[in-house]
């Protein structure tokens, strides 16, 4: 599937002409460890949250659903390090959808992901309170409460209050600014990380016993539904890698920087998840998992010789700690990439406003931290609101990531001029008619097979996740229609933008100065084999081609064909 | 600068007390799975998963403290 442009879209766009002008920029702030936390507060996190559900479906095969969703991810992992290496730029999977599919999609992918980070914010910091209240047991009452004469019973109103409150101070962290809250990732990222590794370290020193592990693996292997089921609640552990692309053009060389970070956040979330399941099944036998799928990693914690005298409450602490941070990844990265579809028209460019000061994108982080605990507010009438908030985890993710293996593919084909300091292994060669070498990614083939079939299982067993998945896609489409009817943009086409010249932005904002000459040498290349001048020349008269919107130097100009830029 | 330099030294320490250590956890956990043979392929595949993480690591490691403190190249 090509990218639809429009270059005639673009001539009866009165409303872009009023581009804002946006003399501020998001500044790159975030280094090597930086982006690695970025990531693993995301994704450390959904260990402890996932293990239990998942053994609870998978049983005797836990591991191996955790293998299977991993394999599945160490793909989307790649695809997106090419991609956030390639186009360092906020938005993550929605802005290499947008490159590669063009408008339309690209606000599909983004919407879904927003999804996603919404829920992650008012989850993780759900979880995080309940994890608080293993030291205050009765901030967990259960209540009855009437409005307007409907009863919900079983509300647990104060649970729901301290997680409106971490919801509050999170996102007053990230409007104060990226380097503050980047440092507390940093510090909070590398207590859980050292926590982490001393259960598994441990564990498999003190307790695991490999003779149970193929014991259970033998004996209670579960039929194929509950097999499939577990490994499409185990992608749920896995959202890690947007938030690195998110914070992509915050981060100083992002080029050499990114690379290396996802690869190390790959495989440690990997091995972290096989460690875990695997370490439970040679531990103890999965009902007991199952019964305390609420608090797993304490469960086996506690089961530990030694450590697990202390294990209860300090695996509680740690538990609180890792989710407040997911939810931070989530306030983070709901804003981004809201700020990136803002400044390329997806939704109203009055979210695209930064903050004079702090230099963040204040009008995302409110309003979607807001509908973040609208969400909350609406789960806690539930008596499980933890199942109704992750019930519908899984759809945004896996729509998100398979359209970001299509544009993986196309963005192959149809812009192998841009410099990728990362490829995804594994490749054919193909020779264009313009002479030009292709690419073509068989593990992005893979990944893209894998990951349907995941969104395929989601559908079919997650009751809550297959309506009000599609539902949250269909209302984003209202916005988006309704958002460029209003600024008379096209709905279905794409608006012709300048990549090329964002793309050299891009790349001398963040120090490449190799990446930029390499481009500059493959653009002269394409204009040589292309023919460039020539495929302008036979644009309408008075066709405009929109510019990138740059962020720093509030580069909105057009260029008219025949006038210099 | 002194505070700086001493955290980035805790850094590092702590980078390279971790690889180190999840390299022989890694090696334990697959010679106790090899003893059950092919049974315990997923112990075995985890093992060798710990201690590609430190190899991997280690690298990465060494590659950062090569590139510490080099500029990117300045436009002519």
């Amino acid at each position: 599937m090509a990218s639809k442009t429009a270059p005639d879209a673009a001539v009866a766009s009165g409303a872009a002409a009023k581009i804002e002008q946006d003399s501020h920029s998001l500044r790159r702030a975030v280094g090597v460890w930086g982006s690695y936390t970025w990531g693993y507060a995301d994704v450390g996190a959904d260990v402890y949250v996932a293990l239990g559900i998942v053994m609870a479906a998978a049983q005797g095969a836990t591991n191996v659903a955790f293998l299977f969703a991993g394999l599945v991810y160490v793909m989307v992992g790649l695809a997106y390090t090419e991609l956030a290496a390639a186009y360092p730029m906020a938005g993550g999977g929605q802005f290499y959808v947008l490159r590669g599919l063009g408008d339309f999609w690209g606000f599909v992918a983004g919407w879904a992901v927003l999804l996603d980070f919404t829920i992650d914010i008012s989850l993780f910091a759900l979880a995080s309170a309940g994890y608080i209240n293993f030291f205050i047991p009765v901030l967990d009452t259960h209540i009855n409460i009437s409005l307007s004469g409907i009863t919900f019973p079983g509300v647990q109103p104060f649970l729901i209050l301290e997680a409106t409150i971490f919801v509050v101070l999170l996102t007053f962290l990230n409007i104060i600014g990226v380097r503050e809250s980047s440092k507390f990732n940093e510090i909070l990222g590398a207590l859980d990380v050292i926590s982490e590794s001393s259960i598994l370290f441990f564990g498999f020193l003190f307790a695991f016993n490999p003779s149970m592990l193929v014991h259970q693996m033998f004996t209670q292997w579960p039929d194929a539904f509950h097999l499939a089921y577990g490994a499409s609640l185990a992608i749920i552990s896995f959202v890690g890698l947007e938030s690195i692309s998110q914070a992509s053009q915050e981060t100083i060389r992002p080029g050499k920087v990114v690379p290396r970070t996802s690869i190390a956040l790959i495989l440690t979330v990997l091995i972290y998840a096989l460690a875990f399941s695997n370490l439970s099944l040679a531990m103890l036998p999965w009902q007991s998992f199952a019964q305390h799928n609420g608090d797993p990693i304490a469960w086996l914690a506690s089961h530990i010789p030694v450590l697990g005298l202390i294990a209860g409450p300090y695996v509680a602490m740690l538990g609180a700690t890792l989710v407040l941070i997911s939810s931070n990844a989530g306030v983070f990265g709901a804003s981004r990439i809201t700020y990136s579809m803002a400044r390329f028209d997806l939704l109203p460019r009055w979210f695209s406003k930064v903050h004079p000061k702090f230099r963040t994108p204040i009008r995302t982080l409110v309003v979607f931290s807001g509908i973040a605990l609208v969400e909350l507010w609406l789960a806690g009438l539930s008596p499980n609101a933890y199942d109704v908030l992750g019930n519908m985890y899984a759809f945004g993710a896996a729509t998100a990531y398979m359209l970001v293996f299509v544009s993986l593919l196309v963005l192959r084909f149809i812009d192998p001029w841009t410099p990728r300091p990362f490829k995804v292994p594994l490749n054919l060669r193909f020779r264009g008619k313009d002479g030009e070498t292709r690419l073509l990614p068989i593990v992005g083939v893979l990944g893209f097979l894998g990951i349907s079939s995941i969104l395929a299982l989601v559908v079919l067993t997650h009751a809550i996740g297959r309506i009000a998945g599609p539902a949250w896609i269909i209302l984003g489409l209202l916005i988006y229609i309704w958002h460029r009817r209003r600024n008379k943009l096209p709905v279905t086409k794409s608006l012709k933008r300048n990549w090329e010249k964002e793309q050299m932005h891009v790349y001398e904002d963040a120090g490449e100065y190799e990446l930029a000459d390499e481009l500059k040498e493959n653009l002269a290349r394409k204009r040589r084999l292309h023919g460039e001048e020539e495929i302008e020349s036979r644009l309408p008269i008075g066709t405009q081609v929109l510019d990138v919107p740059l962020p720093s130097n509030g580069n909105h100009s057009r260029k008219r064909k025949g006038e210099k830029v | 600068m002194k505070p700086q330099s001493q955290q980035l030294s805790l850094r590092k320490r702590y980078r390279t007390l971790v690889s180190a250590l999840i390299i022989p956890l890694g090696l334990i956990i697959l010679v106790r799975a090899s003893l059950f043979g092919l049974q315990a392929w997923t112990l075995i595949v985890l093992g060798m998963a710990f201690v590609a993480l430190g190899v991997v690591r280690l690298r990465a490691y060494a590659w950062n403290k090569q590139h510490q403190g080099i500029p990117a190249r300045k436009r002519k």
